[in-house]
């Protein structure tokens, strides 16, 4: 085990063999990268990587930073500190150049009823990525794109999709399968999913899950999987980063980070999860989670920011952020920001007392 | 299964009294088509019902048709009664007057619940003045009275916050302080924590679990998460395009789903739990169906995969586990009467 200074943080790797080689650049990386939006800290030195191939699943409460890393890894907005690559080289700076990194990373958004136009034919919707992207020929969007555009639903199980319907006639389900079709239309190497099951029926989640699945397998895609389930995304992930407050608290390989938790963030977390049988009740256990938090702050208004924030964030960095939740904690956890620690089995945690794991 | 529904368990404030809800043959419809088709169902005091149910299942249809809230275009037949009154049969102004006091409505988005404009604890207080006839300062004490109750720290700074100066599980709180402000016998709460991360949702099911034991207020709580269920329900009810497909005690359901939906919902809730990273999730086929007049057959029939002829041809009543196909049911179920099934080929007792 080997401590490291604060602010010096291990990557997040995923724990699955990088086909590039073991020296192979991730295909996504954050290099210490903080995001402040009014003084605020919305991500605070995080650090991550995502070979090709893999699911790096971002797991955490409201305002803990993940969809901040979307809006990172989109290219939509810079961080204050530190820096991302893409396949080994830091995004650039100017929106120009930005343009042909952007092809390569597509998304599927929470809500597939927002994220669609309602006026626009599935055909447009669908290929509108490669017109943003200048991938048709001036005389092209006829035949060619047609083909394209049906082959993509073919792949996400709307085959007998009319081209010229509109979204309203579709289900969730159906919208969200919409929506994986245009982010795969320029065959990108990386997904972004925030949340893309947490609007949809259960019985529907799974079907979206395993398109997604199915989609990383056959494409050699690079899945970027941000939830605030903790059973999903043990799933679907192979290493899991656990976030609270703009910090990554505790990384490692999936089935570790969900079954035998280290930082206590994590145990909460687990905790706070439903019963699966009514003779196992949870809740009524009392979990530092469950405890109210300290006051209403009005939370920051300014652009960008979430306009939901469990925690207030504060811009205090020289402690635990989740010291004032901590059933474990003591004086050092409020005086001091514990460092990263890396283990053997790949597991990372920033926790003074963390639990036995 | 064991195929004895008779020798049910006894449930807490079953018995002869005045049920919390009441509701028998209850049908909405909008514009001709069935959104809820033919519902029974009896909530007791101090009992938590839970109903799960998809998109266009008809839960919300159902839980606005209990509390007489939707709007005029939506055909409502039907007895619903709320420990013992009937707000259908009464003129609309004595509804509105006598509403607040029957029954509580915690709504899923408490942001569009809310009056944005006003602080939460005007909006509590307004109640007491309206239905207690408090003056002002009395009701707007009794407002940060309310909001104490929920477990909101500091909650006289907290009545003077608008809504959108509170998280979404603060919010949720509020709701609740609202809903239950006039100890109503009823408690109706629409999916309240869907939108809520994980652990606001347990600080609100604890809550609501807390607040019952007190007060021992009948509860209906509409979710699509059989979690939810597992962790608050005495009895739950499943629905799918509008009726009752399944009912019974919460541990008999998951430990012995009889309709292949509910036995679809639980395994893929066990599936996403036990499964291993990357493998690819039990999943149920198709999607749930919208609303339409004069379905043939069983509605789950396309999605089934004990599906046979009869599915199609015709509709399965809901019937008590056990019983031969056919078996009328008296219309409103106590929850004694438990184990029912809507189904042609019910899960057989193992």
């Amino acid at each position: 085990m080997k401590a490291q200074a604060p602010g010096i943080e291990p990557t997040v790797t995923s724990s699955a063999p990088d086909t590039g080689g073991p020296d192979a650049a991730p295909v996504l990386g954050f290099e210490s990268v903080s995001k402040y939006y009014r003084g605020l800290a919305a991500l605070d030195q995080v650090t991550l990587a995502l070979p090709r191939g893999t699911a790096l699943g971002l797991v955490g409460e409201s305002g803990s930073g993940k969809s901040t890393c979307v809006r990172l890894a989109l290219g939509l907005e810079r961080p204050s500190s530190g820096r991302l690559t893409f396949a080994g080289t830091a995004y650039p700076r100017s929106r120009r150049r930005l343009r042909p990194l952007r092809r390569q990373v597509g998304f599927v958004l929470q809500d597939p009823y927002d994220s669609l136009d309602p006026r626009m034919q599935l055909r447009d919707i669908v290929s509108e990525p490669l017109r943003v992207h200048r991938r048709l020929g001036r005389d092209a969007g006829g035949r060619d794109t047609d083909r394209l555009v049906m082959e993509m639903l073919q792949a996400v199980g709307l085959g007998d999709a009319a081209l010229d319907s509109y979204p309203a006639r579709y289900s969730g389900g159906g919208r969200q399968r919409i929506a994986i079709a245009r982010a795969l239309i320029t065959d990108p190497a990386v997904l972004l999913c925030d949340e893309p099951t947490s609007s949809l029926d259960v019985s529907v989640q799974a079907q979206i899950v395993n398109l997604l699945l199915e989609a990383k397998r056959s494409r050699d895609l690079s899945l970027l999987f941000v939830s605030h389930d903790l059973d999903l995304i043990g799933r679907v992930a192979d290493t899991l980063a656990v976030m609270y407050r703009g910090r990554v608290v505790e990384s490692g390989p999936a089935d570790l980070v969900r079954g035998r938790p280290r930082h206590h963030y994590t145990k909460s977390l687990h905790d706070a999860v439903p019963a699966d049988h009514p003779a196992r009740r949870t809740l009524a256990r009392t979990s530092p989670l469950t405890q109210a938090h300290p006051a209403v702050e009005a939370t920051p208004a300014g652009a960008g920011a979430p306009a939901v924030a469990a925690s207030p964030r504060s811009a205090s960095t020289s402690c635990c952020v989740f010291a004032d939740r901590c059933p474990a904690a003591e004086p050092r956890c409020h005086a001091e920001r514990p460092p990263i620690v890396t283990e053997p089995d790949g597991r990372s945690h920033a926790c003074f007392f963390p639990l036995a794991g | 299964m064991s195929a004895a529904p008779a020798a049910a368990t006894s449930v807490p404030g079953a018995g002869g009294k005045t049920a919390a809800l009441e509701v028998e043959n209850l049908r909405v419809c909008y514009a001709g088509l069935p959104a809820v088709d033919e519902v029974s169902l009896r909530v007791e005091p101090g009992q938590v019902a839970a109903l799960i149910g998809e998109t266009s299942s008809g839960k919300s249809s159902l839980a606005l048709g209990v509390a007489r809230l939707l709007p005029a275009s939506a055909a409502v037949t039907g007895r619903v009664a709320i420990a013992g009154a009937d707000l259908g049969e009464m003129p609309a102004r004595e509804a509105r007057r006598l509403r607040a006091g029957l029954v509580g409505y915690i709504a899923q988005d408490a942001m569009a619940a809310l009056n944005p404009v006003l602080p939460v604890g005007s909006q509590i207080a307004e109640l007491f003045r309206v239905h207690r006839g408090m003056s002002r300062a009395e009701a707007s004490e009794q407002g940060v009275r309310e909001l104490a109750r929920v477990r909101i720290n500091r909650p006289e700074r907290v009545a003077r916050a608008y809504p959108h100066q509170l998280s979404g599980g603060m919010r949720q709180r509020v709701m609740i302080a609202m809903a239950m402000a006039l100890s109503p016998p009823l408690l109706i709460a629409d999916e309240p924590t869907t939108a809520l991360d994980v652990s606001t949702q347990a600080e609100i099911l604890g809550l609501v679990g807390e607040l019952q034991t007190q007060t021992g207020t009948g509860i209906l709580w509409i979710t699509h998460d059989m979690g939810v269920v597992a962790e608050l329900a005495d009895w739950v009810a499943v629905m799918y395009a509008g009726r009752i497909v399944e009912q019974g005690l919460a541990g008999d359901v998951f430990d012995h789903p009889q309709h292949p939906y509910t036995e679809g919902l639980l395994r893929t809730r066990r599936d996403l739990r036990t499964g291993r990273p990357g493998a690819p999730l039990y999943q149920i086929e198709g999607s749930p169906p919208g609303l339409s007049a004069g379905r043939r057959g069983c509605a789950f029939a396309p999605r089934c995969p004990r599906r046979s002829a009869v599915c199609d041809e015709h509709r399965p009543e809901l019937i008590s586990v056990g019983e031969p196909a056919g078996t009328k049911l008296p219309a409103a179920q106590s929850p004694e009467t438990r184990g029912l099934v809507a189904c042609h080929h019910p899960e057989v007792a193992s």
